[in-house]
């Protein structure tokens, strides 16, 4: 470690580098925060069997077992996740690494793996419980290595012969899962044990046979046990695709070639991992962001990043956390901070590199915890993905810093969209199955504005880089809704010199039996999608509700006011009934048919000066409805004829230039407005989840969280 | 009036192939792209003169010309089709925009969709402006929600022509349970624009065009047919009113991508895509029979792509689900082809620090560094002429020298330096990765769709730059025999002449057989069932009567979709007749479904308790039309046995001289051991140490690896 790093000050009596929570039966954290393992001496032999050439194509060897892979669990499946795209399908090394994956979502490469290392650990020697080919194991428990408890997976040793030559690994985002509320997410848990079933690593098949009195105690345990049975016989059957594929190479370089070539893709990630450090500047890169609720109520919490970043290392440090809760799910922990950051960094910062965990070698990660970023074990934990996603977001601007001067910076964006919202329905669909489960639009954020164009509009999953909205004339046969539109929204993204994209944003009602709703969400009031370089943050996004409404008699009527946009919605009032814009943290509640829903996961970050954006990239935005006339005129500063929607060039430069003006006249130096700014503080209703003002962790520090660094003895009292 | 003639036109070369009596005849020209009847009638007066024929007798004295095209793809990229209006469901105007939030990424390489940071959309076909939604709504059941206003569709049919449109996409939510509403718009635009009058304008409804569930895809799949119709009518036309002039008497019959031919009038244009490589697929199936060998992976290693099929038990793979054209996901019963982004064109490069080959390809122009033509970048073809594989002064039978000095120079620039290996080294770095590239997504190809054991097949290798590489990707499919023919550099003109008249209907349908932990089939489920495969029997049987078959001359056949209840993923079952007379043959249905689920992907995958549902049916009306035959006899026009070259066959083996051979005059029963190289005219064998080449009396050479695997 070098000088920079040596300026950072962790708190005495928090913890940084391991998880607020310790051993319990089924769980060793120690496990989650070793890192990979060293290669065995098999795998060091096998490594010698390698060149380049023949590393590449093995890699694509196993590239395409894991991709056929995914290919058959979303095939057989019929959770709305997995078919959307909220899984994965992994080839472990014979250690517990996951060296080869197919995702799905990126957060689930870099999960999940503390199990296998646990069965090889703690039950492999004992006789009570062994490790045999043909074994199946299930695991959903967030506190063993995974997310929440509705991301479930199996995973199965491959075994050549006697020898152990690695693991397959396959589950994702299932749902239902006994929880307090139907569908999984549980805005109002508190704890854990509101949060449903808690699997750590349980064999639940031998001999690729699962064992019938296990699977009726999972199937007597959730409400969907069709949905259930369905996706874990995927999983299983999955496995075995893997297993067989990953055999038959055994068979043709042998097994000490197949563990020796899993182990030296690791090597070689983070290999190429150091080098694309090494080309960043060095230095001390910070961003914040902070939440406006804690799932059962409102309140403001933080989340910091800072990462330091010197020669071919990094160490992102989490600190200045809100302490942790007992008011709602979002919680986080330490593994699931690390294994999220894999979303931006696979996809932006290590752009080109395969994913995998090798790529996170030379990266370090400190997060403070008790806290809502590192929790205990007690605490519920089902929306811990929203603190985390804090740390993405922030990692996604501090690493667009970095890359700026550095011959990577194709990667430089603004974040992807993640004000997070899932409405959960719940009911009878159509064909009369018993179901609980979301719909696409989650799949469907706006992209963040890059350095050269703006974003995408509905362009995928935040957490993933290719997922599906589907099709409503699909989902609505398998949910209990009927879906009124997808479209785009107006003024609904970041804006700037190049503007983010808007999401896909679904407008539906309930069907004439009606559905229940629970909803999980954050960012109603404050965004978590910032924009870069002056441009601008994509809106928060609460829930919008119209309840009691004329809906039904509009529609049999034909009514031509109906625009199913929640720009006009929520302006024109053309529906009658009760209109709802509350927080997204909402428990499960019954609406009757009539009743709508609006939501989406909000819009793309901006990039750069609104007043440096294409006048005519403008008028199209208008043309095309993702903006308004008003915004086109009194935020970009053109002027334009409404009705042809022409510009007068010469007339927006000289607005454009007043506005310039006007900017200046408003501004004040930093001192100054810091001097005000310090004086500022939010009442005692809205800090009470905070922890200290302004630093959560340092009681009476009054300088912002960066001063941590200027002050070599920080006190907590 | 005794040829066939098949004619595939490809995006770099055309290919003719004619079956008369003096046997089948190949030739090969330059394509067109401006008037793609010129390279066709190059091609075919090169077969004309192998024949000892002018063009003008051939054309006369031919009984079918079957045509495999392109004509599509060009239109396509280049965003050349009409302007068209997009009519939908009030609140779906962005569905084509939006693209299900993944079509950023559809067509991909995996490579290209793990970079979302770059994504960039397809532009769209119909721009959002003269998209507009309708007050209307129908439920899954074809229910009216929100009835349909005339006076609506007036108005914005009138925008629409106000903006300049040329022709009418309506895709509303559920027309393919009840097209009501489709149909009122039709009806209105058809009243607004007579078509006894100038001004007339198409209008393609998405009830008609793909009358299946999924608004995207369906949305997709009209416009497509939509926006290629008047420019593929054209050129049909064109070629039509050509083959005419010369007093051509027969038909023209459009090879598909569905695996068939058919009339220009029962063809649609998007079927044309992809043609000519299912052509051949579809005639690797007769093949197999003529080879002996049921199972077949078809090759195609070409200059840019590398296309692979598989033909299993004699019959091509069924129909692929959710096909890809250029980058829109459209609904189509697409014969299974892939396309890999690796050709003799494919570009290799050292990126941080690692040798990789491709997606990028240097094409025909500039091509390989070795062509001569301004590329500098190496390429497969360039490593294989640095490794002696190629003979520079006949290539393509001495049609284009190749430069070994360029060749050597761009690997030596580009990979040996950067990766501190010698020129042969890096060469061979290349052929490496490409051949392991190629073999390993056969094998996950073949894995993905069938579950079959790679070595249960026999590589079929057709292409130019196949044969220079077969011995080395098959190693890495896990495959132990490959085939090379005569015929392989015009596999898809040969393949067009081995295609049936074949119309397909469509169908989306819900209908539960069993219900979750029932054990009785359901009541009313063959009632429900044969009416809606009447309903396709009697659309195929009016077809064929304007078409003039006579009855008995089709035949049909019957597919029905089937999943586990709720589940996304079906599988077609063939039905042994077209409609169910007792539950006992619904049940059969059933029960080979749960058997074919269990041998794709497992036992322990079936959930018979989850409940089997119809989802859809697929009706085939078929009619058998002469299949070609390969004759051939060994050519005397140069010696059995050419001067040997120096090749470089790997590390372990190094530089050797290596024999060569002169494939044409190589008798039957003749066996070549490797290390060597077998010319023709237009590829070269490469027979790999541990391989040998044994040419058969049908002019077929196989290749076997002699050793274990």
């Amino acid at each position: 470690m070098g000088r920079l790093r040596d300026r950072m000050v962790l708190l005495p009596g928090l913890v940084y580098d391991r998880h607020a929570y310790g051993k319990g039966p089924g769980r060793d954290p120690e496990l989650l925060v070793r890192g990979v393992e060293p290669p065995s001496d098999l795998e060091k032999k096998g490594m010698q069997l390698f060149d380049d050439v023949e590393e590449e194509i093995f890699h694509h060897k196993m590239t395409s077992v894991v991709e056929e892979a995914r290919e058959v669990y979303q095939a057989l499946s019929i959770s709305e996740g997995i078919i959307t795209g909220d899984m994965n399908a992994s080839i472990f090394t014979s250690e517990g690494d996951p060296a080869v994956v197919a995702t799905g979502i990126y957060f689930h490469t870099l999960l999940n793996y503390a199990q296998a290392k646990y069965i090889l650990k703690y039950y492999r020697p004992d006789p009570t419980v062994g490790l045999r080919d043909g074994d199946i194991f299930f695991f959903n428990d967030p506190t063993c290595g995974g997310v929440h408890t509705f991301d479930m997976f199996v995973t199965a040793p491959i075994f050549y012969e006697d020898l152990l030559v690695g693991w397959a690994e396959v589950g994702g985002h299932q749902g239902e899962c006994g929880s307090i509320s139907p569908g999984g997410f549980s805005p109002t848990a508190t704890t854990r044990w509101e949060e449903g079933l808690h699997v750590h690593a349980l064999r639940i098949g031998e001999h690729w046979q699962l064992r019938r009195d296990i699977f009726d105690f999972f199937l007597n345990s959730v409400r969907n046990p069709f949905v259930f049975a369905a996706d874990l016989k995927a999983r299983v059957a999955t496995c075995k695709r893997i297993r067989d594929r990953v055999m038959r190479e055994c068979q043709r370089r042998g097994p000490v070639a197949v563990m020796g070539g899993l182990r030296r893709i690791l090597d070689t990630s983070a290999k190429l991992a150091r080098k694309r450090l090494s080309l960043v500047p060095d230095g001390i890169y910070r961003a914040i962001l902070f939440n406006d609720g804690v799932g059962t109520d409102e309140g403001l919490v933080r989340v910091p990043t800072t990462v330091i970043k010197e020669e071919d290392h990094m160490t992102v440090l989490v600190q200045g956390v809100s302490p942790e809760n007992f008011k709602g799910p979002q919680h986080s922990t330490w593994h699931l901070v690390k294994a999220s950051t894999g979303v931006y960094l696979f996809t932006y910062f290590f752009r080109g590199l395969a994913p995998n965990i090798g790529l996170l070698e030379p990266v370090e990660f400190l997060v403070e915890g008790p806290s809502i970023a590192n929790c205990t074990e007690e605490v519920a934990h089902g929306e811990g993905t929203t603190i985390a996603a804090m740390v993405v977001q922030n990692l996604h601007v501090i690493g667009s810093k970095m890359l700026f001067s550095s011959p990577e910076n194709l990667g430089v964006c603004a974040p992807f969209s993640r004000n997070v919202f899932i409405n959960v329905y719940a009911g009878t669909n159509i064909y009369g199955y018993r179901t609980a489960n979301f719909t696409g639009p989650q799949n469907g954020g706006g992209q963040g504005a890059r350095f050269d164009m703006d974003g995408e509009h509905g362009c995928g999953f935040f957490w993933a880089s290719v997922t599906d909205i589907g099709e409503v004339e699909e989902s609505d046969t398998r949910l209990p809704l009927v879906t009124l539109a997808r479209t785009t929204d107006k003024d609904f993204h970041g804006f700037g010199k190049y503007r983010g994209g808007t999401p896909c944003m679904e407008v539906s009602m309930a069907p004439p039996a009606g559905c229940l709703v629970t909803t999980r969400g954050a960012s109603d009031r404050l965004s978590h999608n910032p924009g870069l370089f002056g441009g601008y943050a994509g809106p928060p996004n609460p829930r919008f509700i119209i309840q009691d409404t004329n809906l039904v008699e509009l529609m049999q009527n034909s009514d031509p006011r109906l625009v199913f946009r929640q720009y006009e919605l929520a302006k024109d009032h053309v529906i009658a009934g009760r209109y709802r814009f509350e927080s997204s943290s909402q428990p499960t509640e019954p609406f009757q048919h009539g009743d709508v829903f609006v939501y989406s996961v909000g819009g793309g970050g901006g990039y750069g000066d609104v007043l440096e954006r294409d006048p005519e990239a403008v008028m199209e935005d208008v043309r095309t409805n993702v903006l308004s006339i008003e915004m086109a005129r009194d935020l970009y500063g053109v002027v334009f004829d409404p009705a042809t929607l022409s510009v007068d060039t010469e007339a927006t430069v000289t607005r454009r230039q007043a506005m310039r003006v006007e900017r200046l006249q408003k501004g004040k130096p930093f001192a100054e407005f810091m001097e005000e700014w310090s004086q500022s503080q939010p009442s005692p209703e809205i800090l009470k989840y905070y922890g200290d003002w302004p630093e959560p962790r340092v009681k009476g520090y009054r300088k912002p969280f960066w001063g941590l660094y200027d002050d070599p003895t920080p006190r907590r009292e | 009036m005794q040829y066939r003639i098949g004619i595939d036109v490809g995006g770099t070369f055309t290919d003719v192939v004619v079956q008369g009596p003096e046997g089948l005849v190949r030739a090969k020209a330059d394509s067109t792209p401006y008037n793609l009847t010129v390279g066709v009638q190059r091609a075919a007066t090169l077969a004309a003169d192998a024949l000892g024929m002018t063009y003008d007798g051939l054309v006369r004295q031919a009984e079918t010309v079957v045509y495999s095209t392109t004509v599509g793809t060009n239109a396509l990229i280049e965003r050349k089709g009409p302007r068209l209006g997009l009519i939908t469901t009030t609140g779906f105007e962005d569905t084509l925009w939006l693209g299900r939030g993944r079509n950023w990424a559809d067509g991909l390489s995996p490579e290209q969709r793990r970079d979302r940071g770059r994504a960039r959309r397809p532009s769209p076909l119909i721009p959002r402006e003269l998209i507009v939604g309708l007050h209307e709504r129908l439920d899954p059941a074809g229910n009216i929600l929100m009835p349909l206003r005339e006076e609506e569709v007036v108005d914005k049919v009138r925008y629409l022509v106000d903006q300049g449109v040329r022709g009418f996409v309506v895709v509303l939510l559920y027309s393919y349970v009840n097209p009501v509403h489709e149909h009122m718009v039709a009806d209105v635009i058809r009243k607004e624009y007579p078509e006894t009058y100038l001004g007339h304008m198409p209008v393609y409804l998405s009830s008609q065009v793909a009358p299946q569930m999924g608004e995207y895809r369906r949305t997709v799949t009209t416009i497509l047919d939509a926006y290629l119709r008047e420019l593929t009518e054209n050129h049909l036309l064109d070629l039509s009113d050509h083959l005419r002039e010369l007093n051509y008497q027969g038909p023209v019959l459009l090879a598909k991508c569905t695996g068939g031919v058919s009339s220009p009038s029962r063809t649609r244009p998007i079927e044309l895509y992809g043609s000519g490589p299912v052509a051949s697929i579809v005639s690797a199936s007769e093949l197999s029979r003529w080879l002996g060998a049921p199972n077949l992976l078809v090759t195609d290693m070409g200059g840019t792509s590398f296309d692979v099929g598989i033909v299993v038990e004699g019959t091509p793979l069924q129909y692929d689900y959710d096909p890809l054209i250029e980058r829109w996901r459209v609904q189509l019963p697409v014969v299974p082809h892939w396309s890999i982004g690796a050709g003799g064109g494919s570009i290799a490069q050292v990126v941080d620090g690692r040798p990789k080959v491709g997606p990028q390809s240097a094409g025909a122009n500039p091509g390989p560094a070795c062509y001569r033509r301004g590329g500098t970048a190496p390429t497969v073809t360039d490593a294989d002429l640095v490794l002696g594989y190629l003979n520079p002064e006949f290539f393509l039978g001495g049609r284009l020298p190749l430069d070994p000095t360029s060749a050597e120079a761009a690997i030596a620039n580009h990979v040996a330096k950067p990766l501190g290996l010698t020129v042969e080294e890096a060469a061979w770095a290349v052929k490496s990765l490409v051949d392991g590239t190629m073999g390993q997504e056969i094998y996950r190809i073949t894995a993905l769709n069938s579950g079959y054991d790679p070595r249960e097949f026999t590589l079929l290798c057709l292409g130019g730059a196949g044969p220079v590489h077969v011995t080395g990707y098959s190693g890495y499919a896990d495959v132990r025999q490959a085939v090379v023919l005569p015929i392989g550099s015009v596999g898809g003109a040969f393949g067009t002449l081995a295609l049936d008249v074949l119309q397909t209907y469509e169908k989306t349908v819900h209908q539960v057989i069993f219900r979750p932990d029932f054990e009785r089939i359901e009541g009313d489920a063959m009632t429900n069932l044969n009416a809606q495969i009447e309903e396709l029997v009697q659309l195929a049987r009016r077809d064929l009567e304007e078409e003039r078959f006579v009855a008995g001359e089709m035949a049909m056949s019957l597919d029905i979709l089937l999943r586990f209840g709720q589940q996304r993923h079906f599988l077609p079952i063939t039905a042994g007749s077209l409609g169910f007379r007792e539950e006992g043959e619904l049940q059969k249905v059933a029960s080979e479904f749960v058997r074919l689920y269990a041998a794709t992907y497992g036992e322990e995958s079936t959930f018979v308790d989850a409940g089997i549902e119809v989802i859809g049916l697929r009706l085939h009306a078929r009619k058998v039309l002469p299949k070609p035959v390969i004759t051939v006899s060994p050519s005397r026009d140069r010696s059995r046995s050419l001067p040997p070259r120096r090749a470089y066959w790997g590390p372990g083996v190094g530089w050797i001289s290596t024999p060569v051979w002169y494939g044409p005059a190589l008798e039957a029963e003749t066996v070549v051991q490797g290390p060597a190289l077998v010319e023709y005219p237009d590829t070269v064998v490469v027979v790999s140490p541990g391989w040998q080449l044994s040419v058969t009396e049908n002019g077929a050479g196989w290749l076997q690896h002699l050793g274990r695997r």
